[in-house]
């Protein structure tokens, strides 16, 4: 705006054109000190009625903080919840959709959290002595690992939750929060900066579309193979069609949409004719040609598979095989080996199992399906290798053992949560792994060669803490495929003291090898405790 | 879980204990001669005062408040006003004991500051109250804190000013019986001259007790010195590998602060003392009864319902005692037998039971 031309006008009319300016400067929001509203995003729009605008239209608080799309939409809940934000449903995931691309985690940022995000439930690993005692109580450690924030915002939670949460310092006095908190957040704002150089690079775009192979396995049930088409439905939306098949023959169709974040963060659901409803949570390779994760059901997020995509090409592609382990020796035993593009010229020679095997016929050739027979020799080494066909890649591994000497469960430590009643139960999913000893002849060393799962009897069995104990008739139930339903939530009157149907137990598996006289067995602890009742989007 | 193979291991303890007691054959106590009659008053779900009259065990009447959920509840000097705190923590209602209603009604938030008091104490000249005050300012796009602090009320012009800012973490305000100190708990005991308005004193908790355990947590949440005289909480403490327990308890006549090892364990979540000086007793899993002098458990009754906290008649014989759920159980001091259990309209909203003795 220049004052020139006014002088040379008439007074009044100059005047008209200055009030007529200050006017529209002031609708507009241009005047300095309420920052530049022309430059807020429009999606943020009604953010910015709360969240000021400075010079550059940075929204106050806003603009400072990096997160997950789970992280960015508990955020908007709260402005909701607490602070009176109306915004409709198309509104709010439009915000989050806008943020998480904008300001959200790359790749290597997002790697390290993945379990959270993908519901698996393991014991954490917290880096830093003072995040744990002043932060690690009432939600994971993900999630505050799940953030990049400017030194600024990491320190205005420490006043957040104890504005949020006025007896919060009751219930951690054991320890001096306010001063343990400043620590912890001097530790994260070192290590998790808003700025980095991982985010800067990241391009934020990929192209998805197309087909996609997959390989899976579900703990209780096996390995399966199949392929996913992807078709756009719009900027970062995707319509799916999978089919898989397990090892175990039978077969599987879903459809489904996802939406892809910051160009690699896919957050899918999807649903066969009559099953269960399942989330999808994967992330794109930065090379853009895996995408790595998990899928669980909506409803019992412990139930899941672990997944891996890769995209199809005109190349041939070895997914998996139908068995993790062979016997030696064995004689015609059948193996199908999944994957894409298998010429149809193929012969047994081209097939290459390492030494000690033979491929003797192939009985059924597909694109995607190849039967052979084999013979393992008494010879062949105990160890994993890869199978191949000439020079297409393969990710199909084969163990070989003459015996197996040990079987494990997995996890070794289960949590499993009463529910049925007020909140819903949290099941435990077991499997039984067998090991080979390797070449030293001792379990549980570097060199033993891994089998893959078994399918063992499961049963549970007192893990006696003190005389009366007693947990094993009512904490739950566990069925042959390793799942570990757990009994109701609330008081039981059958239970001494009226108790929960909390306690402590071990999971056995046995197993008997083929051959052997003996059975193997192994166990796991498993606690079964209270409902959580709070399920946050990243505990 | 932790606390059910907790209670069970201490089955043979208190098998052990039951012996001891028989032959210790423990002198009983001297019933006094009760100097007035009674009352108590429990705040309920959710916005009520149950006045019950402790000669009859009965509920008499009901203090209708201005604002929901009563937490915390303090008595005046001269016995005629309840200052109850309501609303969040955010309002202080004044009841009229006499007329069973309430007054007026004190609210300390405001625009954008919402103060919440956790814990309180009545200077007995009876023209104060100190409050401890939290703040949370809610900004535009943030919500922060301001330091807490420690705010006197003057009861006639309803007037507030601070007397002094305070850490994090207290939960509870204690004032001696003379009215000249007031102590603030928390993780430290902060001790106020009321005269010169100064913090005289500071004593860290947390810290190596005299007798050499370390202390890993004191539950000052419910304590009430109106019988006795003495406020008395459980703490837990830690002796190389080996858990203890015992009552801190703070003489509001003597001044004196004092740790009492009762030794192993017992899960509790409040204590009081006897108007005796002699016993006090404890409530969570149990009801449990201690002797103060000779330093350990006398007697233990499980019961299936967990209590939060208690309080005991004038003369030592009864102990009320209250969980989250809509009854008073009343126990005999000396059997620890349940007496009677009087039924309340709604549940028990913060265990507060206030228990004044009118003449
Ligand atoms: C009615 C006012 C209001 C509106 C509208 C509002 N916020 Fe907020 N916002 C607040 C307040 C108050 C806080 C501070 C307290 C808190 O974090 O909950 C806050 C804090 C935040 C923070 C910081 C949170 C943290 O973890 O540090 C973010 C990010 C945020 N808001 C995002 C948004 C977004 C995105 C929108 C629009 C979809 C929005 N807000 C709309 C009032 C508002
Ligand atoms: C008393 C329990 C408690 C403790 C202790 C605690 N938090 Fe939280 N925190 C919460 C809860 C509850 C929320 C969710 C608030 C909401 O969105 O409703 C939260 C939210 C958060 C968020 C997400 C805020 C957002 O909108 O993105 C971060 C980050 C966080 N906490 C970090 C920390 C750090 C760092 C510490 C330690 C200094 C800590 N928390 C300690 C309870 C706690």
């Amino acid at each position: 705006m220049t004052h020139r031309p006014l002088m040379t006008k008439s007074l009044l009319d100059g005047l008209k054109l200055v009030v007529v300016l200050l006017i529209c400067a002031g609708v507009l929001g241009l005047t300095h000190d309420h920052g530049d509203q022309a430059k807020v995003p429009a999606v943020l729009t009604k953010c910015a009625v709360c969240h000021r605008p400075d010079e550059r239209g940075r929204l106050s608080r806003i603009a400072f903080q990096r997160k997950t799309p789970e992280g960015w939409q508990q955020t908007v809940r709260r402005m909701i919840r607490l602070h009176g934000l109306s915004i409709s449903v198309d509104e709010a995931k439009a915000v989050v959709k806008y943020l998480s691309d904008h300001q959200g985690l790359a790749p290597a940022e997002v790697r390290p959290i993945t379990y959270d995000l993908e519901r698996r439930d393991i014991i954490e690993r917290i880096p830093d002595e003072a995040v744990r005692l002043a932060c690690v109580r009432c939600h994971s450690f993900a999630r505050i690992a799940a953030q990049r924030r400017t030194v600024a915002e990491w320190r205005k939670l420490k006043t957040f939750h104890l504005a949020v949460f006025p007896t919060l310092v009751y219930q951690m006095r054991q320890i001096d929060w306010p001063a343990m908190a400043d620590r912890a957040i001097a530790y994260l704002a070192e290590h998790y900066p808003f700025d980095t150089a991982a985010w800067r690079r990241w391009p934020k775009k990929a192209e998805i579309a197309g087909r996609w192979m997959i390989v899976g396995h579900q703990p209780g049930r096996g390995d399966f193979f199949g392929d996913m088409d992807i078709r756009p439905l719009g900027e970062d939306q995707f319509q799916t069609h999978q089919r898989v098949v397990f090892v175990d023959g039978q077969r599987m169709e879903r459809t489904g949409r996802a939406i892809v974040y910051a160009g690699f963060a896919w957050r899918g659901s999807s649903q066969a004719p009559e099953g269960q409803k399942i989330k999808e949570v994967l992330h794109l390779s930065e090379d853009g040609q895996t995408f790595v994760g998990r899928w669980f059901q909506a409803a019992h997020d412990q139930i899941g598979a672990d997944v891996t995509l890769y995209r199809k090409t005109h190349q041939m592609l070895i997914l998996g095989l139908s068995v993790r382990s062979l016997r030696a020796p064995t004689s015609g035993k059948r193996v199908t080996i999944y994957g894409t593009n298998f010429s149809p010229a193929l012969a047994p020679e081209d097939i290459d199992f390492g030494p000690g095997i033979v491929v003797r016929r192939i009985e059924h050739l597909r694109p995607d399906e190849l039967t052979v027979v084999l013979d393992v020799r008494a010879d062949a080494p105990d160890r994993e290798r890869h199978v191949r066909i000439g020079k297409a890649s393969s990710h199909a591994r084969v163990a070989v053992y003459h015996r197996i000497d040990y079987i494990t469960v997995v996890p070794p430590l289960g949590l499993a949560r009463l529910g049925g009643i007020k909140m819903p139960k949290q099941h435990q999913q077991f499997e039984a792994l067998a090991f080979t000893n390797g070449p030293d002849g001792l379990p549980k060393t570097r060199d033993d060669v891994a089998l893959g799962p078994v399918s063992a009897k499961w049963s549970l069995a007192e893990d006696t803490t003190d005389p009366n104990d007693d947990d094993v008739k009512f904490v739950g139930t566990i069925d042959q495929s390793g799942l570990f339903t757990p009994a109701t939530d609330g008081p039981n009157p059958a239970r001494r003291k009226s108790n929960n149907n909390t306690g402590q137990v071990w999971v056995v598996a046995t197993y008997t090898p083929e051959g052997a006289r003996q059975p193997l067995t192994a166990r796991a602890k498993l606690i079964v405790t209270v409902p959580r009742f709070i399920e946050w989007e990243i505990r | 879980m932790h606390m059910r193979s907790f209670a069970t291991t201490l089955v043979s303890l208190r098998i052990a204990g039951g012996l001891v007691l028989a032959l210790l054959c423990i002198p009983l106590l001297v019933p006094g001669s009760s100097p007035g009659e009674d009352w108590l008053f429990v705040g309920v779900q959710f916005d009520k005062v149950m006045v019950i009259d402790c000669q009859r065990d009965e509920v008499v009447d009901e203090i209708r408040l201005r604002h929901r959920i009563p937490v915390d509840m303090i008595v005046s000097p001269d016995k005629k006003y309840l200052y109850v705190v309501t609303h969040q923590k955010q309002s202080l209602e004044v009841i009229d004991i006499g007329k069973r209603r309430v007054m007026e009604s004190i609210e300390l938030s405001d625009g954008q500051r919402e103060r919440r008091i956790f814990g309180l104490a009545a200077h007995p000249d009876g023209k104060r109250l100190y409050l401890h005050v939290k703040t949370t300012v809610r900004l535009l796009d943030e919500l922060t804190i301001e330091p807490p602090r420690i705010v006197v009320l003057d009861l006639t012009t309803k007037e507030r000013r601070t007397l002094t800012e305070v850490p994090e973490g207290i939960s509870r305000l204690v004032i001696s019986r003379d009215g000249q100190r007031l102590y603030t708990l928390g993780r430290d005991i902060l001790t106020i001259d009321t005269v010169s308005e100064k913090v005289i004193d500071r004593r860290p908790l947390y810290t190596r007790l005299p007798d050499g355990s370390k202390l890993v947590d004191v539950f000052h949440i419910y304590g009430f010195e109106d019988q006795s005289g003495i406020y008395s909480v459980p703490y837990y403490a830690q002796a190389g590998d080996q858990p203890r327990f015992g009552l801190l308890l703070l003489d509001t006549v003597s001044k004196r602060l004092q740790f009492v090892n009762m030794g192993e364990p017992v899960p509790m979540f409040s204590t009081v003392v006897a108007p005796d000086h002699r016993y006090a007793y404890g409530v969570l899993h149990e009801v449990v009864k201690m002797d103060l002098v000779r330093r350990r458990i006398v007697r233990r009754t499980p019961h299936d319902r967990i209590h939060y906290t208690l309080n005991i008649s004038s003369d030592g014989r009864k102990l009320y005692v209250a969980g989250a759920g809509p009854e008073v159980d009343v126990f005999d001091a000396q059997s620890l037998r349940l007496l009677t259990s009087i039924p309340l309209p709604g549940d028990v909203a913060d265990a507060y039971l206030r228990l004044i003795t009118l003449p």
